[in-house]
């Protein structure tokens, strides 16, 4: 089961300020392929040890994905002695992204908070009055009616496109 | 067969039973997943001793709800109340 000892869930912020940081553009992701260049440029490492630096159609990739967040590597160069061959050297890449990646998700921590009555809880389906999330179907009455986007029915909001079938 | 028509006292304490219920099991949800929470685990508690009185002057007064809350020493009144299938179980 999940236990995360010593941290009441109210006070638990870390989840929050890193997901506020990785939105913010502030995380450092350490992942090969987005680090590909950065690993080429670490003077410590033997080249014949960094697979990506063997193909300089990877180191190309790697860049590309740094590129399209504005990370450099807008003009290979043929003079960075960082990769073998040299020629699509990823010398202006950044050692670090700073940049959300393409695709997170999130669940924020819940709080032992807003409660309802045990009466009002089980008529709304939900103890906890931040997950109360009422769902308004509308019902599509031929095809016209689809088109406007379900809305005309008296059923539900004009923000709500659920069809009940 | 005997069956008494629950009362629209019974009929209140088993509403307000069933919302117990559900309310308790929503903080056994939220517990699972941080058991570590006091305030939750205290409300988990009230809950509970809340249910457990309602649960006890019900069965003292309308009947058993289930087959451990038959009271009497000389009659099996579980067959008295409405099944659960019946409509008077679910009003």
């Amino acid at each position: 089961m999940y236990s995360e000892k010593n941290k009441r869930p109210c006070s638990r912020r870390a989840g929050d300020d890193f997901l506020r940081r990785m939105l913010g553009g502030d995380v450092t992701f350490g992942n090969q392929w987005q680090n590909s260049c950065s690993l080429c440029d670490r003077p410590q490492e033997r080249r014949e040890d960094r697979p990506s630096c063997h193909h300089s159609q990877e180191r190309r990739e790697g860049c590309g994905g740094e590129n399209a967040w504005g990370g450099g590597c807008a003009s290979p160069r043929n003079d960075t002695p960082a990769c073998n061959g040299g020629d699509a050297g990823c010398r202006h890449c950044p050692e670090e992204i700073h940049a959300p990646s393409l695709a997170s998700v999130y669940c924020p921590m819940q709080c032992f908070r807003g409660l309802y009555s045990p009466a009002e809880a089980l008529s709304h389906g939900t103890l906890f009055a931040e997950l109360k999330l009422p769902f308004y179907g509308a019902k599509c009455e031929g095809k016209e009616a689809c088109d406007c986007g379900c809305g005309t029915s008296n059923r539900g909001s004009d923000r709500t496109h659920g069809k009940l079938l | 067969m005997m069956k008494h028509k629950p009362c629209n006292a019974c009929r209140d304490s088993l509403a307000l039973l069933r919302a117990l219920d559900f309310s308790i099991q929503e903080t056994v949800l939220y517990l699972d997943a941080y058991p570590d929470c006091q305030e939750a685990l205290a409300y988990y508690h009230k809950l509970v001793c809340e249910r457990d009185a309602l649960m006890s002057s019900y069965q003292e007064q309308c009947g058993p709800l289930s087959i451990y809350g038959n009271r009497s020493k000389t009659s099996w009144d579980w067959v008295n109340g409405p099944w659960p299938w019946e409509i008077e179980a679910n009003e």
